[in-house]
């Protein structure tokens, strides 16, 4: 068989291949778009500046005013102070939306749940926790069920058939096998 | 290991053409026709329904890429929805010079060699569901699918070259910037992987012995 | 005016953020020592196994190999399965405190006592739990002895009256690394992947400082036959 007829069976086998397995797909588009509209929807920074500066001005601008620093100082108080909070090692967050209650457990917490919290009801749920440097393994609780698999996390281990999550805590000096 | 780090320092600055005026980016030739910079355009607004028709025009192409490298329809099917899902939550990371199909193709490869790193129980995954009984197939359909199963069995780095090679139809070069690979290298892992089901054809009596 | 309710709203949030962080505590107060046996003394165990826990739990806390926090929560947890379960998984406990290993490094990682708790949470049984901490136990007498065999480590002590080192602490978590491969990855002491494993392990704890340098060549040496042979001896239960 030439080289030629070769690369046709390859042509065909594979077209067959992925045609069958294509079957599947049936519907994807769907699913898709209801995933993403499910996911809260970013704004950039300018984008919510921008309407900001579109409202109307109140009437009385001293109370206004006033009412603005203490709104600032409650959020700043309260929780983190961007509805989409800023990534760092020590921030666990989850896409919970439309849940009534959210926590983390993991060895930080003796498996304790912590409670995450959602100030502006967008369905991200977030808490910073300090930890020392270390591996912490961990999951979260979205009204009492459990799920382990964080994105953010580096690595998972299966516990009798469930997830926790993996996570690696400080990490300034260079890597010694190196 | 996934790396613990949310924004990659690795990729240059490009400036990022502003919402809405992907036509005007300047960036010389568009990378795509008109009706599709259209619908990326309206995706990047926040039409959901424009993406689903990228979604539709695109999907079983994806899932070829992301079949070549996890081997089983259940495990590409999800990475093909996830890979979606990716690239649009980083539709505006995406460069008008570089043709989109490729683009997409690189996220989609991204995408599923994450999951087979996930994939912790490293067993070889269940073939494609082509085992049928060989008394019920015709005689053709016995070389296609022993045709199937050498790509299948095909070592990992050679798969995906393979199948956006044959299936895909994509050049050499292309295939090294979605698999972040040189050309050259492309180029080697094609020839071999040629040549292996070739011989593995032979082996299995499918095909004769010589060229010609 | 847009502007100037802008700059308020962007100093009160300031200020909030200044005087007043938005971080989650982690734990409060650690609880004493006492309030520690004295809530053990409480849970109706015979007064002989009161007391040699008690005892292993004192010089545990003392030495750092346990602490009050999260022993007390396990004893909370313990609590509220059948006694003679929690009795079985204390005993366990005791047992690896009096030979010298951690079974608790606090808040800061895994260990015996957070694991048990892990599989608490998890609603597992107290049988699966007894059965899980025994490999546990058995992972790190042979870690011990492989590593010493090996010439690998030299002064991890068996004395539970000594102070914890840095050796024990990488027999820990090497023990750990080989268990959590074997029981939850799902490997065998045959696969290739074990080692890659362990070293990818001890390299990460390496990089966060749990493990001192050192650890990152120890890991260098390992073999798969070291490590096929810490899994023989973690599963032969005559060894204890």
């Amino acid at each position: 068989m030439r080289w030629d007829e070769v690369d046709e069976l390859l042509r065909a086998a594979l077209t067959k291949e992925v045609e069958e397995g294509a079957k599947g797909l049936a519907g994807l588009e769907e699913r898709v778009i209801r995933e993403l509209a499910r996911r809260p929807v970013r704004r950039s920074f300018w984008e919510r500046v921008r309407e900001f500066l579109s409202r109307p001005t109140p009437r009385w601008a001293l109370v206004g005013a006033l009412a603005a620093l203490l709104l600032g100082f409650a959020l700043g108080r309260l929780t983190a102070p961007s509805p989409v909070p800023q990534w760092s090692p020590n921030l666990f967050v989850i896409a919970a939306p439309g849940a009534k209650s959210v926590a983390v457990v993991g060895d930080f917490s003796a498996w304790q749940p912590i409670p995450l919290s959602d100030p502006d009801g967008d369905g991200i749920w977030s808490a910073s926790i300090p930890l020392p440097p270390g591996r912490y393994e961990y999951a979260f609780l979205v009204d009492g069920k459990w799920v382990g698999q964080d994105p953010l996390a580096e690595e998972y281990l299966r516990t009798f058939g469930e997830y926790v999550s993996v996570r690696y805590i400080g990490g300034g000096r260079a890597n010694p096998s190196s | 290991m996934v790396r613990f780090s949310r924004f990659r320092t690795d990729v240059p600055w490009k400036p990022r053409p502003e919402k809405g005026c992907i036509l005007d980016a300047g960036k010389g030739e568009a990378a795509l026709p008109a009706e599709e910079l259209e619908l990326i355009q309206r995706s990047l607004n926040g039409d959901l329904e424009a993406w689903g028709e990228i979604v539709s025009r695109y999907k079983e192409a994806v899932f070829a890429v992301t079949l070549s490298i996890l081997r089983n329809y259940a495990d590409a099917e999800d990475a093909t929805q996830d890979a979606f899902i990716r690239a649009y939550q980083n539709l505006r990371k995406y460069d008008l010079s570089r043709k989109f199909s490729t683009w997409l193709f690189t996220v989609a490869a991204n995408v599923a060699k994450n999951a087979l790193r996930k994939r912790r129980r490293e067993r070889e995954p269940p073939l494609p569901e082509m085992d049928k009984d060989p008394a019920e197939e015709v005689h053709e359909d016995i070389k296609l699918a022993a045709v199937r199963r050498a790509v299948t069995e095909l070592p990992e780095p050679y798969r995906a070259p393979v199948v956006l090679y044959y299936w895909h139809g994509l050049p050499v070069e292309e295939i090294g910037e979605v698999l972040g690979l040189p050309a050259g290298t492309v180029k080697t892992r094609l020839h071999r992987a040629r040549a292996l089901i070739r011989a593995k054809l032979v082996e299995q009596g499918v095909i004769r012995d010589a060229v010609g | 005016m847009r502007t100037l309710l802008l700059s308020f709203l962007v100093l009160g949030l300031w200020v909030g953020l200044v005087f007043g962080e938005s971080v989650l505590p982690l734990s409060a107060q650690a609880p004493s020592p006492a309030e520690v046996l004295n809530y053990l003394a409480e849970m109706g165990f015979s007064q002989e196994f009161t007391a040699a826990l008690s005892a292993a739990l004192l010089v545990g806390f003392q030495t750092g190999r346990a602490t009050t926090t999260v022993t007390l929560l396990l004893l909370q947890d313990l609590a509220k399965i059948p006694k003679d379960q929690a009795e079985q998984t204390l005993e366990i406990l005791r047992y690896a405190l009096s030979q010298g290993f951690i079974v608790d490094t606090g808040l800061t990682g895994s260990s015996m006592m957070n694991e048990v708790r892990k599989l608490l949470a998890l609603g597992r049984s107290g049988e699966e739990i007894t059965r899980v901490l025994s490999l546990r136990l058995g992972f790190l007498l042979a870690t011990r002895s492989i590593l010493t065999r090996y010439g690998l480590i030299l002064g991890s002590t068996t004395s539970p009256d000594a102070p914890v080192t840095s050796t024990d602490r990488l027999v820990l978590e090497l023990a750990w690394a080989c268990g959590d491969f074997i029981l939850w990855e799902g490997g065998g002491p045959s696969d290739p992947r074990f080692l890659p494993f362990v070293q990818e392990r001890l390299n990460r704890l390496c990089i966060v400082g749990v493990l001192p340098a050192e650890a990152g060549k120890i890991g260098a040496a390992l073999t798969p036959e070291a490590l096929q042979e810490i899994v023989r001896l973690a599963f032969q239960p005559e060894r204890r």
